[in-house]
């Protein structure tokens, strides 16, 4: 996983214009975050990145930087192996 | 013998919700994105006085008026509701009279929502080939709407009413036919409860008190309103992806059989984008995964037999299709199994 494939994949969940999500930005202040782009984030997740994150560690996270850290945590090869 | 499903009819109350409605109260929302993220374009509302027993009446009358059976045809009548009319008595019993079925029949209710058809078609089957009964009565029926705040539309946007009632009747086994309903594969984990839940109104948080004006708080303190649904539809979701692929690939291994034998899988309708999600992620063929869900929503457990209902309508459906049949949902519950198709067009 890199960043700009990262971002890449919210502003196309989330559609809004291209340069306007970064990783300092607030998970929850994206436009459109409701409760169906929510689900739509754990579908994303799932399938761009082979990862099920649960919903309260993406509530924990504060922004897409952080989200990206619990991507990367589990993609590592000792939380894959554990 | 064994146990066939002879016919499904379902009931909608008259009453539309549909997303321009919803859209007025959420004015941040838009028809198309509700449509977009649901797959629903319309929902129906049981009115106030209007109770599961009476969209359930609804369906089985059309059931008989069908022509498929006649009320003293039916040995066991099965209702599966999470809103029936009393604690007590059954609402199966207030059926039994109100359907004019014969007081040799046996009913009773069960409690289950999305995963309950599939229970209903074991056990019916379990009646049947032990030679109990010979025809059963599963009815599905509920009114959700009812425990709906107005403004969540998190649960607004997917629950509709409905009943549906199907027939399922003894008929003279041929061995070397795959069973017309089963193998099964059921599932349960209660650690979910919390994540789709009324919680007031039992007898943990009744609502004596309301009537006095008075609230039910929870452990934070939060008032909480009558009987009202709470849905966490992102660990619905995450729930989802762990147990239906399992689900599939168990009935699969039950059954004997590669997803090229299947001729259409029906999932519970809860939500098309969800469903689009696990159709792909199972690698299940899109033109083989039906969805009907636009004209009446989530309707629990009511969702499969009106998506049958409506394939063998489409003509998806011909004799001896084998269908895969999977329910998921509040519990946790879950369960699958297969029919071969029986009803003719």
């Amino acid at each position: 996983m890199n960043a700009p494939q990262f971002l890449a994949a919210l502003h196309e969940l989330f559609d809004v214009t291209a340069g306007s999500i970064h990783k300092e930005t607030v998970l929850q202040d994206i436009a459109g975050w409701s409760s169906m782009t929510f689900i739509g984030l754990i579908a994303m997740l799932d399938e761009d990145f082979g990862v099920r994150i649960s919903p309260g560690t993406i509530l924990r996270c504060h922004t897409v930087e952080d989200l990206m850290d619990e991507v990367a945590a589990e993609l590592t090869p000792t939380k894959m192996a554990a | 013998m064994q146990a066939i499903l002879k016919a499904i009819e379902y009931y909608l109350p008259p009453q539309v919700l549909n997303n321009p409605q919803l859209c007025e109260i959420a004015p941040n929302w838009s028809p198309q994105k509700i449509q977009s993220k649901t797959g629903i374009e319309e929902r129906r509302i049981s009115e106030e006085e209007e109770l599961s027993s009476d969209l359930a009446v609804k369906a089985v009358t059309k059931l008989f008026e069908s022509g498929a059976c006649q009320p003293e045809d039916i040995d066991y009548l099965m209702l599966c509701t999470q809103s029936p009319d009393y604690f007590l008595p059954t609402t199966a019993c207030l059926l039994q009279h109100r359907l004019g079925l014969r007081t040799s029949c046996g009913a009773l209710d069960f409690n289950l929502g999305c995963s309950g058809f599939i229970y209903g078609l074991g056990m019916a089957k379990g009646l049947i080939e032990t030679g109990q009964v010979k025809n059963v009565l599963v009815v599905t029926a509920e009114t959700y709407t009812k425990f709906i705040t107005p403004t969540d539309m998190s649960v607004r946007t997917l629950f509709g009413d409905a009943s549906a009632a199907t027939l399922i009747t003894a008929q003279d086994s041929h061995s070397e036919q795959a069973p017309a309903i089963g193998p099964f594969v059921y599932g349960t984990d209660g650690r979910g409860a919390k994540n789709l839940i009324v919680q007031t109104g039992g007898m943990r948080k009744p609502v004596a008190g309301f009537a006095s004006g008075g609230g039910v708080e929870d452990a934070d303190e939060h008032v909480l309103v009558p009987p009202t649904l709470y849905m966490n539809g992102p660990e619905i979701f995450l729930f989802t992806l762990d147990a239906v692929p399992d689900l599939v690939a168990g009935i699969c291994s039950r059954a004997g059989i590669t997803f090229d034998d299947v001729d259409l899988f029906l999932f519970h309708q809860a939500n098309e984008y969800m469903l689009r999600h696990l159709r792909d992620k199972i690698e299940i063929p899109p033109e083989r995964f039906y969805v009907s869900m636009s004209h009446c929503g989530n309707t629990v457990s009511s969702t499969i037999p009106i998506a049958l209902k409506e394939a063998h309508k489409a003509g998806r459906l011909k004799i001896g299709d084998r269908v895969m049949l999977v329910g998921f949902g509040v519990g946790y519950s879950w369960g699958a199994t297969m029919l071969r198709w029986a009803m003719n067009t």
